[in-house]
C-alpha cells in the first residue's frame, strides 16, 4: 500500500510541474493551452487525493500531523482552490503564473520532509479538529485566489511583463475581485479560530492559550481586518491593494507553515 | 464640541489606530512584556467606545442590517473578551490518588475581578491508567474521580483527554504529566502528632528514572529514594497500559551513607522519630480552567461571523462576482 501511496504521489507531482511549465506557456508565449492547465491540476489533484486517501486508510487519521502531511493536504486543498478558480473564471487562468509557483514552493518543500509514518494523539480525536483545519484550508485557498489576482497587477506595474497579462480585465476590476476573495478569506478564517476554540476547550480544557501559532494566526486575522478597512476609508489604488495582500498571504503562509518550525508541534506543548 | 468627539470615536481611522495598538501590543504581549490582560482590557474597551460611537453615528449600520449584526455581535465579542480577561482563573494542581483536592491550586493566574470559589471545590483522584502504543505513543487516558454533588449525593466518573470534570464552571482536565507517589507515615519521636506525606517521583515513570531527594518535614533528615521495579513497566515495541506496578521497592539512603530496602509496610527507625513506608500510589497532574464568559464569547463570536457574511453577500450581490471578469474594452498597457 505504501507503495501505491508514494506512486499515486509521484505522478500527481509530476502532472503539477507539468502543470506549471504549461501556465508558463500560456502566459508567457501566449498560448491557448488553458484547458491543458486545467486538465494536469485536475489529474493531479485525483492522483494526490487517492495517495492521502490511502495513507488516510492506512494510518487511521487524516493529514495533519507531521509537517509532511500538512503540507501535502495543503498542497492539496490549495491546488482544489486554483482548479476551482480557473473553472469558474476561465477568463482569468493567467493568474496560474503566479499561484503555481507558490503551490511548486509547497511541493518542493513537502518533498524534502520526513513522510515517516505518525500516530494521531488523543487530543486529535475530535470532529472540531476537522472542522478546523477544513475552515482553515478554505480560507487559506480564498487568500491565494485573492493572491493571485493581486500577482497580475503587480505583473501590469512591471513593464516588462504587462504585455503578457493586458488582455486581462483592467486593474480596478481585477482589484475588486481580489478583495472579494480576501473577505471570503477573512470569514472562513474567523469560522477557524471558532472552530479551533471548541477543538481546544474539547481537547485541553480552554479555548486559547496564547501558544505561537494561535497567537500569530490572530495577527494574521488582524491584518486582514485591517486589509477591509483600510479599502473603504482611504481607496488605495490597486497596486497598493494587490501589495497588501500580498504581504498578508506571506505572513500567513509564513505563520502556517513556519510556526511549527520554531515549535514541536502544529500547537506547541499541547499535544 | 461633542458632535466632534463622537464622529472622531465613530471613524474607521480610529479603528484602524486601535488595530494597530492591537497588532504591535501582541508580540510584546507574546515575550512577556506586556500583561494580556492590560493590552485585551484597553484595546477591547476603546474598540466598544469606537463601534459603540459608531453604531450611534452612522446612519449606514442601521440602513444595512448584516453590517448592525456584525458590529453589535462584535461589541458583545469584546465585552465578553474583556470580562473574560478580568474573571478568569487557570491553574495547575497534583493530587496522590486517594487524595482529596484542597481548594487550592499548585500554580496559578487569575483576572483581577476573579472570585474564587475554587476553595470550595472538593474531588478525590482514585487512580488512573493510560494506554500506549508501539514506540512509547500515548493513547487513552482513564482517570477515576469522585465527588459529592451538592455536598450530598456521591459521584464518580472517568476523565480523561476530551473529557473534563466540571465543578461550578471549573474544568479539571488531566494532563500528561502522572506518575508513582511512595506514601509515608513520619511518627516524631517527642510523641507529637504523626504526619502523613506523599512523594511525587518524576513523571514519564517508564523513561525517567524514578528518584527523589527528601527532607523529612520538621526535622534535619535528607534521604534520597528510588523507586526499584521487579516487573517490566513498559515494553516499547507493543502496545501496553501504565498503571501501578505490582511487585516493587524503595531504596531509601540517608546522608550518613546507610541503605535501606522497603516493601509496604518497612519501617526505618531515625533518633527523631520513626519512618513507615506504607505503600505506592499514583499522582496525577492537573490543568484548571475557569471562564464563566467562554459560552458568551462563542455566540457571539458566531453572531458576528454570520453578521459579516450576512453584510458581505448583501454588498457583492450588488455586482455579480463573473462581472469583473469580462475583458474592458480598454486593455492595460
Amino acid at each position: 500500500m505504501i507503495m501505491a501511496e508514494e506512486g499515486l504521489l509521484w505522478l500527481a507531482i509530476l502532472g503539477y510541474l507539468l502543470a506549471g511549465m504549461v501556465s508558463v506557456i500560456v502566459v508567457i508565449f501566449n498560448r491557448g493551452w488553458e484547458r491543458i492547465l486545467l486538465l494536469l491540476l485536475s489529474l493531479g489533484l485525483i492522483l494526490h487525493g487517492f495517495s492521502l486517501g490511502l495513507r488516510w486508510q492506512r494510518l487511521g487519521h487524516g493529514p495533519f500531523i507531521s509537517m509532511f502531511e500538512i503540507l501535502s493536504s495543503n498542497l492539496w486543498s490549495l491546488t482544489l482552490a486554483v482548479t476551482l478558480f480557473f473553472w469558474f473564471y476561465p477568463a482569468l487562468r493567467a493568474t496560474s503564473v503566479v499561484l503555481l509557483p507558490t503551490l511548486l514552493v509547497l511541493m518542493g518543500w513537502m518533498m524534502v520532509s520526513n513522510s515517516a509514518d505518525t500516530a494521531i494523539p488523543p487530543t486529535y480525536d475530535t470532529i472540531w479538529l476537522y472542522v478546523h483545519i477544513g475552515f482553515g484550508k478554505i480560507a487559506l485557498g480564498a487568500i491565494l485566489v485573492a493572491v493571485g489576482i493581486g500577482g497580475i497587477i503587480l505583473m501590469r506595474s512591471l513593464g516588462s511583463l504587462a504585455r503578457h497579462v493586458q488582455r486581462l480585465p483592467d486593474n480596478p476590476r481585477l482589484d475588486e475581485l481580489s478583495y472579494r476573495f480576501a473577505a471570503l478569506g477573512f470569514i472562513f478564517h474567523s469560522l477557524m479560530l471558532v472552530a479551533g476554540a471548541i477543538w481546544s476547550l474539547d481537547a485541553w480544557g480552554r479555548y486559547w492559550s496564547w501558544d505561537p501559532l494561535e497567537t500569530w494566526t490572530l495577527h494574521t486575522w488582524l491584518l486582514l481586518a485591517l486589509y477591509l478597512h483600510l479599502r473603504p476609508l482611504f481607496r488605495p489604488p490597486p497596486v497598493v491593494g494587490a501589495l497588501l495582500i500580498w504581504a498578508i498571504f506571506t505572513f500567513a503562509f509564513l505563520v502556517f507553515f513556519g510556526v511549527p518550525f520554531i515549535s514541536r508541534a502544529p500547537h506547541q506543548g499541547v499535544v | 464640541m461633542v458632535t466632534k468627539l463622537a464622529t472622531s470615536l465613530a471613524s474607521l481611522k480610529f479603528s484602524l489606530a486601535i488595530l494597530l495598538l492591537l497588532l504591535g501590543g501582541l508580540p510584546l504581549s507574546a515575550q512577556g512584556m506586556l500583561s494580556n490582560t492590560v493590552l485585551l482590557t484597553v484595546a477591547g474597551l476603546l474598540f466598544i467606545v469606537n463601534i459603540g460611537a459608531a453604531l450611534q453615528c452612522h446612519t449606514t449600520f442601521r440602513s444595512q442590517p448584516g453590517l448592525l449584526v456584525f458590529h453589535t455581535a462584535l461589541v458583545v465579542v469584546l465585552g465578553t473578551a474583556v470580562t473574560s480577561r478580568l474573571t478568569y482563573f487557570k491553574g495547575a494542581v497534583e493530587l496522590t490518588q486517594g487524595e482529596i483536592f484542597s481548594g487550592y491550586a499548585q500554580s496559578e493566574e487569575r483576572g483581577p475581578w476573579h472570585a474564587d470559589h475554587l476553595k470550595n471545590m472538593r474531588f478525590r483522584h482514585d487512580g488512573f491508567t493510560v494506554d500506549y502504543g508501539p514506540g512509547l505513543k500515548r493513547g487513552t487516558t482513564r482517570n477515576q474521580v469522585i465527588w459529592q454533588e451538592g455536598g450530598q449525593r456521591t459521584q464518580s466518573a472517568t476523565i480523561g483527554d476530551g473529557t473534563s470534570l466540571n465543578l461550578a464552571g471549573y474544568r479539571f482536565r488531566t494532563t500528561a504529566n502522572k506518575g508513582f507517589a511512595p506514601v509515608f507515615l513520619w511518627i516524631p519521636a517527642d510523641g507529637s502528632q504523626p504526619s502523613r506525606a506523599s512523594l511525587h517521583l518524576p513523571s514519564y515513570p517508564a523513561i525517567l528514572e524514578q528518584v527523589r531527594h527528601w527532607r523529612i518535614p520538621q526535622t534535619a533528615i535528607r534521604i534520597k529514594i528510588t523507586l526499584l521495579l521487579d516487573e517490566e513497566l513498559a515494553n516499547p515495541e507493543k502496545s501496553w497500559q501504565l498503571h501501578l506496578p505490582r511487585r516493587y521497592r524503595l531504596k531509601l539512603e540517608t546522608g550518613d551513607g546507610s541503605v535501606n530496602v522497603l516493601k509496604d509496610g518497612s519501617t526505618v527507625r531515625f533518633s527523631e522519630g520513626v519512618l513507615v513506608f506504607e505503600g505506592l500510589r499514583s499522582w496525577m497532574g492537573y490543568r484548571i480552567h475557569y471562564d464563566p464568559a467562554m459560552n458568551w464569547l462563542l455566540a457571539s463570536s458566531l453572531a458576528a461571523i454570520f453578521g459579516l457574511a450576512w453584510h458581505y453577500y448583501k454588498h457583492f450581490s450588488i455586482h455579480h462576482w463573473t462581472e469583473y471578469v469580462s475583458v474592458s474594452e480598454k486593455c492595460v498597457e
